[in-house]
C-alpha cells in the first residue's frame, strides 16, 4: 500500500494538563488584529518614538500652517530693511527677534523649515526609489550584472559625499528641486546596497522558488515578492535618510550653497546666524540649531521604533 | 564693501581694509599661513575670495583688479608715476620713478626724466624699460585693460629715447597736461630688459621689443607679450584656459627681477603670499619688517574671526561686525569691543565710484535683454529702485557714500558736480512702475512684467523688444561678503516691486571679474546681463576721473560695451582741453550707463603695535615698506 507522504497523521489530543508544557517557546501565536496593529503596538511601546512622532507632526504644522497664523514678511528684503530693526532681540513684536536683514526669525524658521522638510522628504523618497530598483535588479540577476552594478556603487561610495555635493551644487544653480535631485543623487547608493543584500537572501526563499516553478515572470517576482518583503528595510532606511537629507541640506546651506535668498533653509539660517555669533545674537543661532537637532533626533527615534515594529520576532506572539 | 578698479575695486560693503575684497560662505578657513604674527612679520588680510591671480603688469580686463595691481604687483614692479599722497589720490613725486613730466610745444611734447632706480639684477631702470612698455602697448593695445580709443598709444606721434634717463613723447595734438599725466603716463610700468624674451632661457633683450624704436617691432613685441602672458598663466590663444602657472610665480626667475621694495618668495593659488624685502631697492622708503604676508579668506566672517584671534596685523571690519554705526563715513565710531583692545580702527574712503555694469549686447532672454538694457527708461526704472541711503544706513552701518554719477564724491574734491551729488533718480517705486507702464509694459509687481506694446514709439517698449518679452535677468555677484549679499537681496526685492525679476547667483570675485567683459551679441558667451564684482571702479591708473577707460565706446574696461556719441564727445573735451568734468559727469548721471551703487568706506583694523600704517591712500595701495613695529 502506498502512503501519501503528505498525509497528515492524526495527532493525539494533548491532555489538558500537558497543554501548558507543550506551548511553544515564547507562547502560542495569537491573532490580535494583524500585522499593522502589532506594528503599531510595538511602535507605541517606544515612548521616545511616540514623543518624536508628535514633535514631528508639530514641526510640520508649525512650518506649513504656522505662516498662516503668524504672518511675517519673509521674501522682501527691501521692506524688511526699511521697516524692521536689524538683529533686534526677542520682543512682543518679534517673538524670536530679527535677523541681519530685519526678517522675523520665528517666521523665518517656519519658512526655512518648509524647504528643509520638503527637500529632506523628497530627496529621501527619490533616493529610496532609485535604490530599491537598482538594488533589487542587481541582487536578483546576480552574476556579472550584479558585479558591474555594485562596483559602480562602490565607486560612488568612495567619493566623499560633501565633496560631490559641493561640486554638483556649484555646477547647477541650487533651487529646491535641484537640491532634491542632487541630494538624492548621492543618497541612493546605500539603499541600493541594502536592498541588493536583501534580494540575495529573498531570491532563494521557497516562495520565490515556487513562483519561478509556476512560471512567474521576473517582473512579478521582483515587484510582488522581493520588494514587498524588503519593506521593513526600506521603511527604516527611508526614515533615516530623511534625517540625513535634512542634515546634508543644512551642511550645504551652512557652506553658502543652499537655496538662494530670499528663500532660506535651516542650514542657511544657521550659517547667517554664525556670522553674528560674536555679537551675542543668540536668537539667530540657537532656535534654528535646535530645530535641526530635534528634527533629526526625532526622525532617528522614529526610525529605530519602525525597525523594531517591522521586526516580526519583536512583535507580540 | 571694496572695490575693484584700476581697476575694478573689490567688493563694496565689506568695509574692507586697505584693500580689496570681494562673498560664499564656506566654512571659515583662515589660510594656514596666517599664524600668529611675529614681531618682524606683518600679516595682511585679503578680501574674501579675492586672491591675486596675475603677476604680469600688462594685462587685460579680466585681471585688472586692485587685488592684482595695487595690492600685489605694485609691491614688486613700480609704476613710472606713483599716485596717492596721504589721503589724496594726487601724484606723489617722491615715490615716482621719474621726475614730474614737463610739457612744451603747446602741450604736444612731453619729457620724462628718470631718477636713479635699480632693478634687483643690478641694472638701472632706464628709458629703454619705458620704451619696452610703450612698444608692447603699441603692439598689443587691445590686450591692455586701460586702453581707450584715441588715447595712449593712438594719440602719440612718436616716442624717443633721448638718453638712458630721458624719454620724449610727441603727441598728435595738444592735450590737457593734467589728464596726460594722471591718466596716460600713469599707465606705464617700466619693464626690465630681462623680460624682453620670447622663450625660456633666452638672452635678455633677445625678444627685440625693448631696444627697438617706437612702433617698429610690433611682431616681436607681440611674441614677447605672448610668452610673458603664458609665463603668468594666461594664454592669449586660449583666453578661457585655466591658469596653471600660479604656483610658479615665486620661483620663475622672470618675476624675480623687481624694482619695487619687495620680492616674492611664496605664492599659491589659494592666495597665500609671502614677500621679503628687496635688498637692492633703491627707492626712498625701505622696508624694516622681515616678511610681508597676504592671507586669503573665503568669507569676511572668517576674516573677522582671525582679527579676534589676533592672527592678522592689518585687516578689515566686516559691516555685519560693526557694532557702532557712524554718522560720518569718514570718521569711524567706536571699534567692535572684541577688537578694541588690540586694534585701532580707521575709515578709508576710496577714490572710486561703485557700480555694476549692464551688458548692452546681452543675447539673454531670447535676445531681448540687450535691447531692453539699451532703453533709458528701463535703466531709469532700475536706478529709481536702488535706495542707496537706506542701504548705507542699514547694511554699511553708515560707512558708505552714495554714487550717483561717474566722479567720486570722496575724498573731497572739486570734480564732483552738485547735480551728480543731488541724486537725480531718488528711490521711488511708483515712478519706476509708471516708467515701465508708460512704455508698453504690463507691470506685475513681485512677478515678471512683460512687453505688451512692442515698437519704437514713445509709449512702446522700444527697438528690438518683442511682444511678450519679459523683464527677467540674471545678476551674478561676488561671493564672500555678507553685506554684498544683503545688498543684492535688498535690491532684488526692490526691483521686484516693478516686476523686474532678477535671479541672483554668486560666484568668486575672480569669476565675476572674468565674466564681466565686453562681448558681441553673436557670441555664445554674451549671455550675461548684470555682473557685480562688488566695488565698481577705483580711478587708477586713470586718476583724473574722466571716465574714458570705462565709459567711452570700445574702451578696454567698458565691461558692458556702453556706447554713446554724446558721452564720447564729452569725454574727449575733458581730455583735449581744460574743460571741467561737469558736462560729462552730469550727462552720465542722467544716462545711467551702469547701475550706480553705494560706495562703501573701508573700515580698517590695524594692530596697535604696528605703526605708520595710516593714513591710507584712497587707491587701496599697499605700502608695507612704510610700516614699523
Amino acid at each position: 500500500m502506498s502512503m501519501d507522504p503528505f498525509e497528515r497523521l492524526p495527532l493525539p489530543e494533548p491532555e489538558s494538563s500537558d497543554a501548558e508544557a507543550l506551548a511553544p517557546e515564547g507562547g502560542n501565536a495569537v491573532s490580535d488584529g494583524g500585522f499593522l496593529r502589532n506594528m503599531f503596538h510595538v511602535f507605541t511601546e517606544n515612548k521616545l518614538a511616540v514623543i518624536s512622532a508628535v514633535f514631528l507632526i508639530f514641526i510640520v504644522v508649525f512650518c506649513f500652517i504656522g505662516p498662516d497664523l503668524y504672518v511675517t514678511n519673509q521674501t522682501n528684503t527691501q521692506d524688511a530693511l526699511l521697516n524692521s530693526t536689524q538683529n533686534s532681540p526677542p520682543s512682543s513684536a518679534h517673538w524670536l527677534g530679527t535677523d541681519e536683514s530685519g526678517f522675523d526669525v520665528l517666521g523665518r524658521l517656519m519658512y526655512g523649515g518648509q524647504i528643509s522638510l520638503i527637500v529632506g522628504f523628497f530627496a529621501a523618497l527619490v533616493a529610496t526609489v532609485i535604490g530599491i530598483a537598482y538594488g533589487a535588479l542587481s541582487g536578483f540577476f546576480g552574476g556579472w550584472f550584479d558585479a558591474a552594478l555594485m562596483r559602480f556603487v562602490d565607486i560612488g561610495l568612495s567619493i566623499p559625499v560633501l565633496f560631490l555635493l559641493i561640486a554638483l551644487v556649484t555646477i547647477y544653480r541650487p533651487t529646491a528641486t535641484m537640491l532634491i535631485v542632487v541630494i538624492a543623487a548621492v543618497s541612493w547608493l546605500v539603499p541600493a546596497r541594502l536592498i541588493r543584500a536583501e534580494t540575495l537572501t529573498l531570491r532563494t526563499r521557497e516562495y520565490v522558488q515556487a513562483v519561478r516553478v509556476m512560471g512567474g515572470t521576473r517582473k512579478r517576482i521582483i515587484g510582488r515578492h522581493i520588494v514587498p518583503n524588503s519593506v521593513g528595510t526600506i521603511v527604516v532606511f527611508a526614515t533615516f535618510d530623511v534625517a540625513d537629507s535634512i542634515l546634508l541640506l543644512a551642511a550645504l546651506g551652512f557652506l553658502g550653497l543652499g537655496v538662494p535668498a530670499p528663500q532660506t533653509d535651516w542650514g542657511t539660517m544657521l550659517s547667517n546666524g554664525v556670522n553674528f555669533a560674536s555679537n551675542g545674537y543668540w536668537w539667530e543661532i540657537y532656535p534654528v540649531g535646535l530645530c535641526i537637532v530635534l528634527v533629526v533626533v526625532a526622525l532617528n527615534y522614529i526610525g529605530d521604533a519602525l525597525r523594531d515594529s517591522l521586526e516580526v520576532r519583536l512583535q507580540r506572539r | 564693501m571694496m572695490k575693484h578698479s584700476l581697476r575694478r575695486l573689490v567688493v563694496s560693503g565689506i568695509t574692507a581694509s586697505a584693500l580689496t575684497m570681494g562673498v560664499i560662505t564656506v566654512a571659515p578657513t583662515l589660510a594656514t599661513s596666517a599664524g600668529a604674527a611675529s614681531s618682524s612679520v606683518v600679516t595682511w588680510a585679503e578680501a574674501p575670495q579675492s586672491p591675486p591671480n596675475y603677476i604680469f603688469p600688462f594685462m587685460g580686463l579680466q585681471f585688472f583688479s586692485v587685488s592684482n595691481i595695487n595690492q600685489f604687483q605694485f609691491l614688486m614692479y613700480r609704476p613710472l608715476y606713483w599716485f596717492g599722497n596721504g589721503t589724496s589720490p594726487n601724484l606723489n613725486p617722491s615715490l615716482s620713478l621719474a621726475s614730474n613730466p614737463t610739457y612744451s610745444n603747446n602741450n604736444t611734447t612731453v619729457v620724462v626724466k628718470l631718477k636713479n632706480y635699480k632693478w634687483s639684477n643690478g641694472e638701472s631702470v632706464t628709458a629703454q624699460d619705458i620704451m619696452f612698455w610703450m612698444n608692447m602697448l603699441h603692439a598689443d593695445k587691445e590686450n591692455w585693460a586701460d586702453y581707450s580709443s584715441g588715447a595712449l598709444p593712438d594719440n602719440l606721434k612718436s616716442v624717443t629715447v633721448d638718453s638712458p634717463t630721458q624719454v620724449t613723447f610727441t603727441l598728435t595734438s595738444s592735450t590737457n597736461p593734467y589728464w596726460f599725466t594722471y591718466n596716460e603716463l600713469s599707465q606705464i610700468t617700466p619693464m626690465p630688459v630681462a623680460w624682453d624674451i620670447a622663450a625660456t632661457g633666452a638672452a635678455p633683450g633677445s625678444g627685440g621689443c625693448s631696444a627697438a624704436a617706437y612702433a617698429t617691432a610690433d611682431a616681436k613685441c607681440d611674441a614677447v607679450y605672448n610668452f610673458l602672458s603664458k609665463q603668468a598663466g594666461y594664454d592669449p590663444a586660449d583666453p578661457e584656459g585655466t591658469n596653471n602657472s600660479l604656483s610658479t610665480y615665486a620661483t620663475n626667475p622672470i618675476w624675480q627681477v623687481v624694482d619695487g621694495p619687495w620680492k616674492l618668495t611664496k605664492f599659491d593659488s589659494s592666495g597665500n603670499i609671502t614677500m621679503v624685502p628687496n635688498k637692492t631697492y633703491s627707492g626712498p622708503v625701505k622696508p624694516t619688517i622681515s616678511q610681508f604676508k597676504e592671507v586669503p579668506f573665503t568669507t569676511d566672517s572668517a576674516e573677522f574671526n582671525a582679527l579676534v584671534s589676533g592672527s592678522i596685523d592689518v585687516g578689515y571690519l566686516p559691516a555685519q561686525n560693526i557694532t557702532s554705526p557712524t554718522s560720518d563715513p569718514l570718521n569711524p565710531s567706536e571699534n567692535n569691543s572684541r577688537l578694541s583692545g588690540n586694534y585701532n580702527i580707521y575709515a578709508s574712503p576710496s577714490w572710486a565710484v561703485n557700480y555694476f555694469p549692464y551688458n548692452f549686447n546681452s543675447n539673454a532672454n531670447s535676445g531681448n535683454a540687450g535691447p531692453i538694457i539699451n532703453q533709458l527708461y528701463f535703466r531709469q526704472a532700475m536706478q529709481t529702485l536702488v535706495d542707496q541711503p537706506l542701504y548705507i544706513k542699514k547694511i554699511s552701518k553708515g560707512y558708505g557714500i552714495p554714487t550717483y554719477g561717474p566722479v567720486p564724491v570722496a575724498p573731497k574734491n572739486s570734480f564732483a558736480s552738485s547735480y551728480e551729488k543731488s541724486n537725480p533718480y531718488p528711490y521711488n517705486p511708483g515712478k519706476a512702475k509708471s516708467l515701465l507702464s508708460s512704455h508698453g509694459w504690463k507691470v506685475v509687481p513681485n512677478g515678471t512684467s512683460t512687453c505688451q506694446n512692442p515698437g519704437t514709439g514713445s509709449n512702446q517698449c522700444g527697438k528690438g523688444i518683442a511682444k511678450g518679452a519679459k523683464l527677467a535677468f540674471n545678476l551674478e555677484y561676488a561671493s564672500g561678503s555678507t553685506s554684498l549679499t544683503q545688498l543684492m537681496n535688498a535690491e532684488k526685492s526692490s526691483w521686484a516691486q516693478a516686476g523686474i525679476n532678477i535671479t541672483l547667483n554668486s560666484a568668486s570675485f575672480n569669476t565675476v571679474l572674468g565674466n564681466a567683459v565686453p562681448c558681441s551679441s553673436t557670441e555664445s558667451a554674451c549671455s550675461w546681463t548684470l555682473e557685480n564684482w562688488g566695488g565698481g571702479w577705483i580711478f587708477a591708473p586713470d586718476y583724473y576721473p574722466t571716465g574714458e577707460a570705462i565709459f567711452q565706446t570700445n574702451a578696454g574696461s567698458n565691461s558692458g560695451d556702453y556706447s554713446n556719441t554724446t558721452n564720447d564727445n564729452n569725454i574727449q573735451k575733458t581730455i583735449s582741453t581744460n574743460q571741467s568734468l561737469t558736462q560729462y559727469e552730469n550727462y552720465l548721471a542722467k544716462q545711467l550707463p551702469v547701475v550706480w551703487q553705494p560706495n562703501s568706506v573701508a573700515v580698517v583694523e590695524v594692530k596697535k603695535s604696528l605703526k605708520n600704517v595710516a593714513p591710507f591712500d584712497p587707491l587701496q595701495q599697499l605700502t608695507p615698506e612704510r610700516w614699523r613695529f
